[in-house]
């Protein structure tokens, strides 16, 4: 039997309150520190954003040709997968659908964050104090976009070709059109209910990540601010992105609560 | 939840394999893997979809067993 008192929640938010105080304490201290150091640290994003301004074709062309080597090992391995799971008894096919699906969360991850790498190179250059700054400027530019294109234009086909594989071994997905706006829904309803619990579960757990996260770097945005004048509009599009979830999410909760109620 | 179940007794005894047995309820096969290995409880609708596939009620495949206090 436990013996131990159980604190009133009451006292635990105030604990909770006084630990947050502490730590808000410790890391004001350590950015007035921060702060005093804000002509080096400029100085030092000033270094990063000049080198990769003049690195930026060899470095969206790294990212490119990874990306590709890596989504086309990871369809390889993907189809070689689904080769054997033709022939495999219930208990390897647990296996192989694991791997498949570890290896096709690899293979999604990496071309995402691919294209994001690829922008963020290319952001570095896209200004007009660059771009206007000479001829060579504006043409290394021009070369850095077109390689960012055939990027995308990659990384989109292969999430395509990543749902024809699996489309091919699952033909109940196969009314679900990759290139459709709406292809998330259509995928949806080909699922069965233990399929769509996963994706429910799966997606709460992104909107709980997401609704620490997005405060977190809210503040960051606002410290970055007020250190270095970074701007307004990072702290207004995260404040917004914030609102924007949480009433996405209990619009969502109202409008299913209604549905019942109706019957 | 303590639900436990029968599936692969009743599923063997008809001579079938998951993906067939998910084919006949409507489902995938690692639906029926999750439900046989006690991972996913079905809803009503599928338990009741695997019984007649059984050939037997819902009950005799899957067994509810509160805690002893």
């Amino acid at each position: 039997m436990n013996t131990r008192k159980r604190k009133s929640p009451s006292i635990k938010f105030v604990i909770k309150m006084l630990v947050w105080m502490l730590i808000g304490g410790i890391l004001g201290f350590a950015m007035s520190w921060f702060g005093g150091q804000a002509d080096n640290v400029g100085q030092f994003f000033a270094v990063i954003v000049k080198s990769t301004q003049s690195a930026m074709i060899p470095l969206v062309t790294l990212v490119t040709v990874s990306g590709i080597l890596f989504g086309e090992i990871v369809l390889k391995k993907i189809k070689q997968i689904e080769e054997r799971l033709r022939y495999a008894e219930d208990e390897e096919c647990d296996e192989l659908e694991y791997q498949e699906e570890y290896i096709g969360a690899w293979g999604l991850n990496g071309s995402n964050f691919a294209m994001a790498l690829a922008i963020l190179i290319n952001s570095v250059g896209y200004s007009r104090n660059y771009i206007s700054g000479s001829r060579e400027t504006a043409f290394r530019f021009m070369i850095a976009v077109v390689i960012f294109v055939v990027c995308f234009f990659y990384e989109g086909l292969w999430q395509m070709r990543y749902v024809k594989v699996i489309q091919s071994s699952r033909p109940e997905f196969s009314n679900a059109d990759p290139s459709s706006m709406k292809f998330q829904e259509q995928w949806m309803k080909s699922c069965d209910e233990a399929e769509k619990e996963m994706i429910y579960h799966s997606s709460y757990r992104t909107y709980l990540f997401l609704s620490k996260v997005i405060p977190i770097f809210l503040v960051a945005a606002m410290l970055s601010n007020l250190l270095f004048d970074t701007g307004m509009l990072a702290i207004v599009l995260l404040a917004v992105l914030w609102i924007m979830t949480s009433m996405y999410y209990t619009r969502s909760c109202v409008n299913m609560r209604k549905k019942r109620a109706r019957g | 939840m303590p639900l436990y179940n029968k599936l692969k007794e009743y599923r063997t005894a008809l001579g079938i394999n998951q993906t067939e047995m998910g084919k006949l309820a409507g489902v995938s096969r690692q639906t029926i893997s999750l439900i046989e290995r006690g991972d996913y409880s079905p809803s009503v609708t599928l338990a009741l979809k695997l019984a007649r596939i059984c050939q037997v009620t819902v009950e005799d495949i899957f067994i509810y067993e509160e805690d002893t206090l």
